[in-house]
């Protein structure tokens, strides 16, 4: 399944003029999926969309510019065309943004994909699980498709290694709480997500862990 | 074509200085050009490829098949191309001789002078 960013992305590309697009689109996109093939983890693939994002304007408005000078065309084309600059620029510049922005707010809150990782994201949380002991009621089975999420966002941990799953907030759409490891694994609070009611995943059922950070 | 000193932009320069050793595919180049210039130039793809589609009108780089890997589009330097790098190359190569006997360089040390 391809990110949100990706698709964004995408779309974006639909600014460029159209013979730049034919031309280059498909291998553009080849090459975005050969830097993110080889990034690691979500801090690495962050500094690469805030790259490709961020040289979108001027790379858009440059093709543009190019555009015209190739086509060579006349004072009223160039008119018109001045205003396409215009409005694509504006629509670039408000997406670029409103993206980066939104990366941005999620920096801090990225899904590491190992403990390790998440061991480094942050040091000084508490643990929400020690802060409400109340058990929740989830609807359906959605307490086993949390914890399958959680089971399935982390791929460090040995076979074998136990992991309870304790939700502190949940509201049939979010869930927030803590999981603990067994051994030296430690705990880390989580927050999950229901990204699909429709899923046909039935381990869970569209529930997505959106953060996943160390707690004592 | 004839071609003044210095005339190429870095990001051209960059990627005609990646492509000197061997064709290569956009990513390839992206990361010979992140090497070459030790991380200061970044490149996305879109940079890349407005820089060589302009190149590739310049005819200073050419695009190649590879058999192996039919997914992405190679590129080579041109004839031209390689005069061009060469001659942008022989000017930098003056201006950090005449730099060097001026000592403007930060990590260049002054002359020894005895009294």
């Amino acid at each position: 399944m391809q990110s949100k960013p990706y698709v964004i992305y995408r779309a974006l590309l639909r600014l460029y003029p159209k013979s730049f697009r034919d031309q280059y689109g498909q291998q553009i996109l080849q090459t975005l999926d050969d830097i993110l093939d080889e990034k690691q983890n979500s801090q690495q693939k962050f500094w690469v969309w805030i790259t490709v994002f961020g040289e979108l304007p001027s790379t858009i408005l440059g093709e543009h510019i190019n555009n015209l000078e190739e086509k060579n065309m006349g004072t009223l084309i160039k008119k018109i065309s001045k205003r396409q600059i215009i409005v694509s620029s504006a629509i670039v510049l408000v997406a670029v943004v409103g993206i980066v922005g939104y990366l941005l707010s999620r920096s801090t809150d990225f899904t590491p994909t190992t403990l390790s990782e998440a061991r480094t994201t942050k040091v000084d949380e508490s643990c929400l699980q020690k802060q409400d002991n109340s058990s929740i009621k989830t609807a359906d089975q959605d307490g086993t498709f949390i914890a399958n999420a959680v089971t399935t966002s982390i791929i460090d941990v040995p076979a074998g290694t136990n992991v309870d799953v304790f939700l502190n907030t949940y509201d049939k759409t979010s869930a927030k709480g803590t999981a603990i490891y067994s051994g030296n694994y430690g705990s880390y609070n989580f927050t999950a997500i229901k990204t699909n009611t429709n899923s046909d995943d039935s381990y869970t059922a569209g529930w997505k862990i959106t953060k996943f950070v160390a707690c004592n | 074509m004839s071609r003044k000193y210095n005339q190429l932009p870095r990001v051209a320069f960059n990627i005609l200085l990646a492509l000197s050793l061997k064709e290569r595919h956009g990513y390839e180049i992206i990361k010979q050009v992140e090497e070459d210039s030790d991380g200061k130039i970044k490149l996305g793809p879109g940079a890349l490829y407005t820089s060589i589609k302009q190149l590739l009108s310049q005819d200073l780089i050419l695009e190649t098949k590879n058999k192996e890997d039919t997914k992405r589009r190679y590129y080579t330097l041109s004839k031209s191309g390689r005069d061009a790098l060469s001659k942008e190359l022989e000017y930098y190569e003056h201006a950090l001789s005449l730099a060097k006997q001026r000592q403007v360089l930060n990590h260049t040390s002054p002359t020894a002078h005895a009294i």
